[in-house]
């Protein structure tokens, strides 16, 4: 692995970053967590357009003049099947929390909706239109946005695939040095932390998970140990490539999720769930548009907007970098059109039928059933999950075949955020060399092995949103240096300059 | 493609088989379990069952039976006779077989009997019951004019076995006749408790009966007919689906009056819900393989081992079931019931106000980790000390408490901390009156205290000896501890509340407070997200909150001292003056437009000549 300029920087970053959330973790979290809630309370109308704003560009890009543009060669085609695309998307997109709150999430808002009644016909409707507002378009415009931007540099300009290349393009001279090092660096740092404070949680929900299965005790031990065998994991996997061993973990992911959904859906409440489906699908397309602007100025509910839509929003942009270049990684070969409905819509409409299955049963547990399930998200959000998996037969079965998942999701979150972390450190290589990643593989592991050890949870969730950010401001100026170049694309300059000839004629 | 048509098929079974099995109930709870019971049982051997719980009173479920929109249920054979119009029968397997035959002309069939009986009885208190020299129902006939009577709906509608034809049989005329919903039997007994009513009409099977030490009036002459429980099932049902009768038998003669009682307890009393209680009975006579659901985590409420069994903590336990429904609440006996929360043993803690209150760097504060979620009365502090010289707690030099962390431990602290001389600690390894009443006895400490309410049965027993008294803690009001602890409030054990107890003692009180978690509102970005996990305490939920404090009837307020749970907290709204409350984020808004526009300057700037991508 070849020292350069964004290595430095980056060691130099996350070891003060990481010394203090190990030796301070009270106070690094309540500075680190105590800057986002600053700025998400302090400009909640802020967040909230700037996400939406992503979902009506990712939606120009699609249906407007560019969305034939290939990422690639005019000629080029996609280097992975369409069905191993989207299942990559998902394990390097979404975390276990898509378990995790699949349930837990509905039932909340059913219980506690904002500013309403709880346990109405009401208020489950609204529940899920919540919870897929927080987890569809939003999410994957954001994570859509990021990813095009470095796809088309990459693919169709053949330049880097790092977070910097669109920014050389706006300034000149030193300043596009200074900038675009910074740009690197922060990419870096932010998937650094990002990784291991979701690998730190992760390890937790595991933990959480045999504790609920099998009584395993919850002490520090046992976290190191599934750290390891997690490392491991993602070692062994991201060695092979994304190829082989992401690809087929993913196809393996994918086929987990989908069984584990058909089971819920014909073991549980068929008839309710599907109506839920429809019912929440049309809600959700009818108050879009309301939904993306909907704060809670008059009904002094800031908090609660903070406290959910904001803190996924949040969530969305820190993991934007990694999850960004990943995709980016992974999508050569389409055009625009295909590469925002694969990314977005498709992500989206799986989402709203997740959520309608685990979220439906939940409530349908709550509303018709011995309910209880709110309070013990409360209590304990794993618990839950195998409180409401219990509720069907076979509910070992599933219920280990739900923390297989977990781990699964883990191990391909923690494989494409090292595999990003090697090419963003070695210039942009595609195919990084595997000292890279080890390397930072390791690092990470370490960081997350001392995070474990700090023994707070809130560091761990202020390392992982620590690059949201500033990599909020970054991605802006990415995208404007995308639109200026787009302009320029030689498919849209060839059509301007057929409508010229045809004018002329 | 085969396994397809193989799905098909399947499905094509499952919707066009058997019609399931409509498993109806009466509205009283006995009734709900059974019928849960059946429901369970003929699942679990593979049966599919409708249920049509709570249909209504005797009459109606059992015309719903006639007329097929249910299957079975389960019946009395003195009501089903009753209901036929047949006399009464002195033996009941005469009774029973005559109930099976005249059924039987109807197309009904009544299945095995359970094995117990459900019998009416008359019931009043002991103190009504002592006062008017009330022995059988025949003594009522002197002084009914004057009592109140109390009776469930469905008993006020029965035609031959009901209220009227009862005090016909007796020609009793009562002051006044009330009657209580069938669901809500409780109210009948609060109301018998409370005195609103004198004489109440109960079943055998009534929890409340042994509960409260209720009076039951004999009754020679056998005007209540026997009332066995058993199935009741359509004929037409049970050629359709032979198999029904045949599990069903699984339950003849394995449920008796004991079972019975408890299972009305856990419901009733307890406030569990039916069908887990159903399904803990069957598992406990073996009859399916799995108990209910195991992997929900108890709902645990700490309290210490002395508060176990006392009124307050049963309500309290009643109020919390009732509010967190889908959840196993149990109370625990633990020595600190706080830390019971803080180490996630417990969600809920029961304990004396003076327990929210922890002591840093020599001072008294107020422990921000729990907030109160409800009071439950009070508890008042017993300073035991030697009868021959006693000494008030304020002026002794050893004082003996509860272990480290109970409440008593934590006012003996105070009273050490703030006393100008030095006072010694001694914690004990219980809470409970005997040990304290013997470390005062061996001289391990000049007095000792206990929270109690007054009463309890173990200060008695320590008082009995009459070598160790109660002392008042009068001085207390003149300590500068009572700043530190602005939980206590002034209070008086009556002379008499203890045998030995010749004058009122005075001392102090204190409420008993329901504490839960309290939320740590530090940050306002959630703990969700595609990977997130947390693991801190969060606090009940504000419904639930509400829930226990409705179920917990009239009850004074949480003392303002004590940080209150978020919805017992009156919404403030903070009027301020300024136009501008957050001036800073005006800056940061600023600092937001100014990069915007920054960036779209960027975007809308001309092409740099040989500069750019």
């Amino acid at each position: 692995m070849k020292i350069n300029k964004t290595v430095v920087f980056s060691l130099l970053l996350c070891l003060p970053i990481g010394g203090w959330g190990v030796l301070a973790p009270e106070q690094m979290a309540q500075n680190v967590l105590g800057f986002t809630s600053y700025f998400m309370i302090g400009a909640s109308w802020w967040w909230l357009l700037l996400c939406s704003c992503f979902v009506i560009l990712a939606a120009f890009l699609a249906l407007g003049p560019y969305g034939s543009i290939r990422l690639g060669k005019d000629d080029e085609t996609p280097e992975f099947s369409f069905a191993s695309w989207i299942a990559m998307l998902f394990a390097g997109g979404m975390g276990a929390g898509l378990l995790f709150w699949g349930v837990a999430e509905p039932v909340v808002h059913f219980e506690n909706p904002p500013g309403g009644v709880g346990g109405t016909p009401e208020a489950a409707r609204q529940a899920l239109v919540i919870t897929n507002l927080h987890w569809g378009l939003h999410a994957w415009s954001i994570y859509g946005v990021c990813a095009l931007v470095i796809a088309y540099f990459t693919f169709r300009l053949g330049k880097p695939p790092l977070i910097s290349t669109p920014l050389r393009g706006l300034f000149s001279g030193r300043s596009a040095e200074v900038a675009s090092t910074a740009a690197d660096v922060l990419g870096v740092v932010a998937v650094v932390f990002g990784l291991a404070g979701s690998l730190a949680m992760g390890a937790l929900q595991v933990r959480s998970g045999l504790s609920a299965l099998f009584e395993v005790p919850q002490v520090n031990l046992v976290s190191l140990l599934i750290l390891a065998v997690l490392y491991a994991m993602y070692m062994i996997s991201t060695l092979t490539g994304v190829e082989k061993g992401m690809k087929l973990l993913s196809d393996i992911n994918m086929m987990l999720g989908l069984a584990l959904m058909a089971f819920i859906l014909i073991f549980g409440p068929t008839g309710f769930i599907l109506e839920t489906f429809v019912t929440t699908l049309g809600a959700y397309v009818a108050q879009f548009v309301e939904l993306s602007f909907r704060l809670f100025p008059f009904e002094g509910l800031t908090e609660w907007s903070a406290n959910w839509t904001l803190t996924y929003l949040i969530w969305w942009l820190a993991w934007g970098p990694f999850v960004g270049v990943f995709i980016a990684r992974i999508s050569r070969g389409r055009t625009i059109r295909e590469f925002c409905t694969g990314v977005i819509l498709l992500p989206t409409a799986f989402s709203v039928l997740w959520f309608s299955i685990f979220g439906g049963a939940g409530i349908y547990v709550e509303m018709f059933g011995p309910g209880g399930l709110s309070s013990i998200v409360a209590q304990d959000v794993a618990a839950a999950l195998f409180a409401f998996l219990d509720y069907f037969p076979l509910a070992a079965v599933l219920s280990f075949g739900a923390l297989l998942l977990i781990v699964i999701f883990l191990v391909t979150s923690a494989d494409s955020g090292t595999f990003v972390l090697a090419m963003m450190t070695t210039e942009g290589n595609l195919n990084p060399p595997a000292m890279a990643k080890i390397v930072w593989g390791s690092i990470v592991a370490v960081l997350t092995a001392a995070t474990l050890l700090a023994g707070s949870v809130d560091v761990a969730r202020a390392m992982a949103t620590l690059g949201a950010i500033p990599f909020s401001a970054i991605l802006i100026l990415q995208i404007v240096s995308f639109l200026r170049r787009l302009r320029r694309d030689p498919a849209v300059t060839r059509r301007a300059a057929g409508k010229l000839t045809e004018a002329a004629r | 493609m085969r396994l397809l048509c193989t799905l098909f098929v399947l499905l094509g079974l499952a919707g066009c088989g058997e019609a399931p099995v409509k498993v109806g109930s009466k509205d009283t709870t006995e009734n709900r379990i059974l019928a849960e019971m059946f429901a369970q049982l003929l699942e679990e051997e593979g049966v599919a069952v409708e249920r049509q719980p709570r249909l209504g009173p005797t009459e109606v479920v059992f015309q719903a039976l006639k007329n097929g929109a249910i299957d079975l249920y389960p019946e009395y054979s003195g009501s089903a006779l009753a209901l036929m119009g047949s006399s009464r029968m002195d033996d009941a397997d005469e009774a029973f077989a005559l109930v099976s035959e005249t059924l039987a002309e109807s197309g009904l069939t009544i299945l095995d009997r359970l094995g117990f009986r459900s019998g009416t009885v008359i019931l009043t208190r002991p103190a009504v019951a002592a006062a008017e020299r009330l022995d059988t129902v025949a003594d009522l006939l002197r002084v009914a004019g004057r009592l109140r009577l109390g009776v469930v709906r469905s008993f006020a509608e029965r035609p031959r076995d009901g209220l009227e034809p009862y005090l016909d049989r007796f020609g009793l005329t009562f002051a006044r006749v009330e009657v209580f919903p069938d669901d809500a039997k409780e109210e009948l007994y609060d109301a018998l408790l409370e005195g609103r009513v004198d004489v109440v009409v109960g079943v055998t099977t009534d929890p409340e009966i042994a509960d409260y030490d209720l009076k039951a009036l004999a009754d020679p002459s056998g005007f209540f007919p026997i009332y066995e429980a058993a199935p009741l099932a359509s004929t037409a049902a049970l050629s359709r689906l032979p198999q029904v009768g045949t599990v069903l038998s699984a339950l003849a003669g394995r449920i008796d009056e004991t079972r019975m009682r408890e299972m009305n307890a856990a419901v009733r009393l307890d406030g569990r819900p039916p069908n887990r209680v159903a399904r803990q009975a069957l598992y406990d006579l073996g009859l399916v393989g799995t108990p209910p659901r195991e992997r929900t985590p108890v709902f645990a409420v700490a309290t210490e081992p002395a508060m176990l069994g006392t009124e307050i903590a049963i309500n309290t336990l009643r109020a919390v079931r009732r509010a967190m429904r889908g959840r196993d609440v149990n109370l625990t006996g633990v020595p600190d019931p706080l830390e019971a929360i803080a180490d996630q043993e417990a969600r809920l803690a029961l304990a004396p106000a003076v327990s929210g209150f922890v002591e840093e760097e020599g001072f008294v504060v107020r422990d921000e980790r729990f907030e109160a979620i409800a009071a439950l009365g009070s508890t008042f502090l017993h300073a035991l000390s030697a009868a021959d010289a006693p000494v008030s707690p304020l002026a002794a030099k050893t004082i003996a408490s509860g272990p480290v962390g109970s409440p008593s431990w934590r006012l003996a602290r105070v009273i050490a901390a703030s006393a100008d001389h030095d006072v010694a600690v001694v914690p004990l390894e219980d809470s409970g009156a005997g040990r304290a009443g013997d470390a005062v006895r061996e001289g391990a400490a000049e007095v000792a205290l206990v929270f109690a309410v007054p009463g309890r049965t173990d200060v008695g027993v320590a008082l009995a000896g009459g070598d160790v008294t109660l002392v008042d803690a009068a001085g207390w009001w003149k300590s500068s501890a009572r700043l530190a602890l602005p939980v206590m409030r002034e209070a008086q054990i009556n002379a008499g509340t203890y045998p030995e107890l010749q004058e009122p003692v005075a001392t102090l009180a204190t409420q008993i407070i329901l504490f839960g978690p309290a939320a740590p509102d530090r940050f306002v970005i959630g703990h969700q997200g595609p990977n997130a996990f947390f693991d801190e305490i969060r606090p009940l939920q504000d419904q639930n909150v509400e829930a226990i404090n409705r179920n917990l009837g009239l009850h004074a307020a949480v003392d303002p001292h004590l940080r209150r749970a978020a919805a017992l907290t009156p919404e403030v709204n903070l009027r301020d003056d300024r136009i501008n409350p957050y001036p800073g984020r005006a800056i940061l808004t600023v600092v937001i437009l100014a990069f915007v526009a920054w960036a779209g300057w960027l975007l809308v700037r001309p092409e740099r000549t040989g500069g750019g991508a």
